[in-house]
C-alpha cells in the first residue's frame, strides 16, 4: 500500500499547498490502515456502542507529532484525544468490496457525534468535516510552518541546518499559506544551501539513485537488485523502520558504510565497461580531491575504481 | 537469503552457446573444452614461478624471493624453477604431464595502468581503447559452428552478473554467476581507508572501527593487525574461486554442454605487503590452487580433452611494483605439459626491461593463437586478422597441445 500512498497521496502535491497534502496523506487507505484508525470509533458512537469498542489515538498523535506541530511544541494529551473523536469515521472500504473496495470512506456510525476543542478552538460535530477543518488550521499553524522548515533544511542541507535558512523557509511557509512551490523555491534559492559545507552523508536510497545514474546502469538493473541493496542498508522500499520515516540524520546510516562498500562493488560489477575517470569528471568534475582522483586512477580494475568512485567522500557526501 | 548478508560477486563467468562448438576439431575425433581465466590486477609471475636458478635472482628480490631452500620451500618444478608452494596441485599437474608455464610473457601492453592492460589482455587490440568484444569471443564466432541448434532454443542464457570484456562479441553466450558469494575485497576497504584518513576522519573512524584494521599495518610495517580482518577471509576466497571455477567445469564437461568459457578472477593487486610465501598473495595463490584442482576433479573424463588457459594484464618488478613480463599458465589433459618455456632474459642489471623489471621475450599472443590453432582448429589467418588484430608477425606458439 505504501507505493500506492506516494504515489497517490504524496506525489500530485508534492508542489502543491501543504493542506492539499495533508489531507490526502491523513486520508490515505495506507496512512489509516497503518495508524490504526481504521478501527477507531466513538466511545458514543453506533458502533462504538454496539460493539464495545473505543478510541484509537495512533492517527491524532502522529498527525500533530510528525506531520505538522511537532513534538513538544504546546498540544496536550487532550488536544490528541479530542483530535481522535475528530478522526473516528475515517476509514476505508474492505478490498473485497466490489465497486469501492480500497477507498477512503467517512463512516458516520463510527463517529464521535459531538463538538471537540482541538488546541483551544471550538469546532461544532460537521462528521466529516469536522477532521477536514482540524487539518487545515493544523497545516497553517506556525509551529507547523517551524518544523517543515526545519525538516526541509535538514533533509537537503545538514543534519544541523543554518537557522536561518530554516526560519525562511518557515517565513514563506506562512506567508503563502503553504505554498510548497515557493518554499522549495526558496530553498534552492537561499544563500545558505549552497555555502553550507558538503556534509550531509546521502541516504540509502538517494546514494543507491547515484550511483545507478553516475554508471547507466538503470536500464539493466533487476529491480531485486536494488531492493536487496536498500534492505542490505537498513533502508527498505516503502517499509520504513517507524512511522517518523527514515532518518535525515547521518548517525542513523553512518555504520552503514562498510556494507556501501559491498554494494558499491556490485554495482560497479554491472558497469565494467564505464570509464571512470571520465565518470569522475561528468559526476564529480571540480569537486573531486586530488586523493579521491588518484585513489580512483590507480585501482586495479575498472570496476574496483568505480566502486572507490562512488565511495569517495565526495560522492558520498553533499 | 538473509538480508543483512552481503552478497556480491568477485568473479564472473560466461559459457558460450552451444551452436558455437569447434566443428574441425569434432571432425578429427576431437571434442575439445577450453576455459580461459583472467586474473585481473597484475600477476606477480615472479612471486609464482621464480627463476631460482638464476645466480642473479636473490639479488633481484631480495628476502622477498622464493628459493627451494628457506623454511617455506617453494616446490622444484626443473632445474632453474620453482613454484610458490601455495600452489601444490599446479604442481601435481605439472608433473602429470598437464601443465605448462611460460615465463617472461606479456602482452604488447607497456604501460602501468591496470584498466588499459586489461583492456588489452582481454580485447585482444594491440593498443588501449574502447573494444566492444574480447578475442575469445571473436575466435569462436570465426569458427565453422558445428551447426547443432542450442537446445534451449535462446541465443544467450545470461543468468550472472558481468560478462568479461573477453566474452563479449557476436557469438552467443550464457553467463551465470556462482551461488556462493564474496563482500567487497579487503583491498577495497584498504584503499577506501587510505583515502578516508586523508579525506574524511568521521568516515576514516566508522570503517576502522568497521574493519579493525591498525594503523600500523597501514603504514606498511608489516605487522599481523592487531585484530582479525573480518571480511572477506582466505576461507571464504578459496571457496568462492573454487565455486566459480568449478561451475565451469560442471557445464563443460556435460556431453551436450558448451565448449568454451571464460571466468575472471580479481583482486591480484595487493600493494601493501604481498606476502609471497605467506601473506595474500599466498593466499590467493592458494585459491587458484584448490580451484584449479576443482577444474580437474568436476572435468572427468573430459579433462583429457581440456585446456585451461589463465592470463593476467601484466606482471611485477622487482619491488613489486606495477610491471611487465610475468607468467602465463596452461593446465589440462589435452597439453604436453611438464614443461616451464622461457626465451630467458636474464636477471641481471643491463637486462632488465627498464632497469627494473623483467624483460618480456614471449608474446602472450603467441601462446593464445597456439592454443586456439592446435586445440579449437581456429583458421591462423582469422587469427591474426580478427582475434589478434595486427599479429601477423607473432607466430602462433607451436607444440602445446597433443
Amino acid at each position: 500500500m505504501a507505493g500506492a500512498y506516494e504515489r497517490e497521496a504524496i506525489w500530485p502535491h508534492v508542489l502543491g499547498r501543504f493542506t492539499d497534502l495533508l489531507q490526502a496523506v491523513e486520508s490515505h487507505p495506507a496512512m489509516l490502515v497503518y495508524l490504526d484508525n481504521v478501527l477507531s470509533m466513538g466511545a458514543d458512537s453506533i458502533a462504538g456502542i454496539n460493539q464495545d469498542k473505543g478510541l484509537n489515538e495512533n492517527l491524532a498523535r502522529e498527525t500533530l507529532e510528525l506531520h505538522t506541530l511537532g513534538v513538544r511544541s504546546g498540544y496536550s494529551q487532550a488536544d490528541v484525544t479530542n483530535f481522535a473523536k475528530v478522526l473516528t469515521g475515517w476509514t476505508w472500504l474492505r478490498p473485497e468490496e466490489p465497486v469501492h473496495g480500497g477507498e477512503f470512506v467517512f463512516v458516520r456510525r463510527f463517529h464521535e457525534p459531538s463538538d471537540q476543542f482541538v488546541l483551544g478552538k471550538h469546532y461544532p460535530d460537521s462528521g466529516f468535516d469536522q477532521g477536514r477543518a482540524v487539518l487545515a488550521d493544523l497545516a497553517r499553524h506556525p509551529a507547523t510552518t517551524q518544523h517543515i522548515g526545519q525538516k526541509l533544511a535538514r533533509h537537503f542541507v545538514a543534519d544541523d541546518p543554518p537557522p536561518a535558512l530554516a526560519a525562511k523557509l518557515a517565513k514563506i511557509f506562512l506567508d503563502t499559506g503553504g505554498d510548497l512551490k515557493e518554499v522549495v523555491r526558496t530553498l534552492v534559492t537561499a544563500e545558505e544551501s549552497w555555502t553550507a559545507p558538503r556534509q550531509k552523508l546521502k541516504p540509502p536510497a538517494e546514494w543507491i539513485a547515484g550511483v545507478i545514474r553516475l554508471t547507466g546502469t538503470a536500464a539493466d538493473m533487476p529491480i531485486g537488485r536494488i531492493m536487496n541493496a536498500q534492505v542490505a542498508l537498513g533502508a527498505p522500499l516503502w517499509r520504513p523502520p517507524a512511522p517518523n520515516g527514515y532518518s535525515d540524520m547521518e548517525a542513523a546510516w553512518i555504520d552503514g558504510i562498510s556494507r556501501r562498500i559491498d554494494i558499491a562493488t556490485e554495482l560497479a560489477g554491472r558497469a565494467s565497461r564505464a570509464e571512470p575517470l571520465e565518470l569522475l569528471d561528468s559526476g564529480l568534475g571540480p569537486l573531486a580531491s586530488t586523493q579521491t582522483r588518484e585513489t580512483v586512477a590507480r585501482a586495479e580494475s575498472r570496476s574496483q575504481a568505480l566502486a572507490l568512485l562512488v565511495m569517495a567522500p565526495e560522492f558520498l557526501r553533499r | 537469503m538473509d538480508p543483512s548478508r552481503r552478497a556480491l560477486l568477485l568473479a564472473s563467468g560466461t559459457l558460450f552457446a552451444w551452436a558455437h562448438l569447434p566443428k574441425l576439431a569434432r571432425a578429427e575425433g576431437r571434442d575439445p573444452r577450453f576455459l580461459t581465466i583472467i586474473l585481473r590486477g597484475a600477476l606477480d609471475g615472479l612471486a609464482t614461478v621464480a627463476p631460482v636458478g638464476d645466480p642473479d635472482w636473490l639479488a633481484l628480490r631480495g628476502d622477498n624471493g622464493l628459493t627451494l631452500d628457506s623454511k617455506l620451500a617453494a616446490l622444484k618444478l626443473d632445474e632453474f624453477f620453482a613454484l610458490n608452494p601455495a600452489m601444490p596441485n599446479l604442481h601435481r599437474m605439472f608433473k602429470a604431464k598437464e601443465a605448462i608455464i611460460i615465463h617472461a610473457s606479456a602482452t604488447p601492453y607497456r604501460e602501468g595502468s591496470h584498466f588499459d592492460g586489461q583492456d588489452l589482455l582481454e580485447s585482444g587490440l594491440p593498443k588501449p581503447g574502447a573494444s566492444e568484444s574480447g578475442w575469445l569471443n571473436r575466435a569462436l564466432a570465426g569458427l565453422t559452428p558445428a551447426g547443432r541448434v542450442d537446445p534451449r532454443g535462446s541465443k544467450m542464457f545470461a543468468v550472472g552478473l558481468v560478462t568479461p570484456l573477453v566474452a563479449h562479441g557476436p557469438a552467443p553466450v550464457l553467463s551465470w554467476s556462482p551461488q556462493r558469494v564474496l563482500p567487497a575485497s579487503e583491498d577495497t576497504v584498504r584503499r577506501l581507508l587510505a583515502l578516508y584518513r586523508d579525506c574524511d576522519a568521521k568516515l576514516a573512524g566508522v570503517l576502522e572501527d568497521n574493519s579493525k584494521l591498525t594503523a600500523s599495518e597501514q603504514l606498511g610495517t608489516g605487522q599481523k593487525p592487531s585484530a582479525p580482518v573480518p571480511a572477506p577471509g582466505p576461507g571464504q576466497v578459496r571457496a568462492y574461486f573454487s565455486e566459480a571455477a568449478g561451475t565451469a567445469a560442471k557445464f563443460l564437461a556435460q556431453p551436450d554442454g558448451p565448449r568454451v568459457g571464460a571466468l575472471a578472477l580479481d583482486g591480484w593487486d595487493p600493494h601493501f605487503n604481498e606476502g609471497i610465501a605467506q601473506g595474500r598473495l599466498s593466499q590467493l595463490l592458494g585459491a587458484l590452487d584448490e580451484a584449479l584442482a576443482a577444474i580437474k576433479s568436476n572435468m572427468g573424463p573430459a579433462w583429457r580433452e581440456t585446456v585451461v588457459a589463465l592470463a593476467t594484464e601484466f606482471g611485477r618488478t622487482a619491488r613489486t611494483d606495477h610491471g611487465t613480463a610475468t607468467v602465463a599458465l596452461l593446465v589440462g589433459g589435452a597439453l604436453k605439459g611438464g614443461r616451464v618455456i622461457a626465451d630467458w632474459p636474464g636477471l641481471k642489471p643491463a637486462n632488465l626491461y627498464q632497469d627494473r623489471d623483467l624483460k618480456p621475450t614471449t608474446d602472450l599472443r603467441a601462446i593464445l593463437k597456439g592454443v586456439l590453432r592446435d586445440h579449437l582448429r581456429a583458421d591462423e589467418k582469422t587469427l591474426a586478422e580478427t582475434v589478434f588484430p595486427g599479429s601477423e608477425a607473432v607466430k602462433p606458439m607451436a607444440g602445446l597441445v597433443g
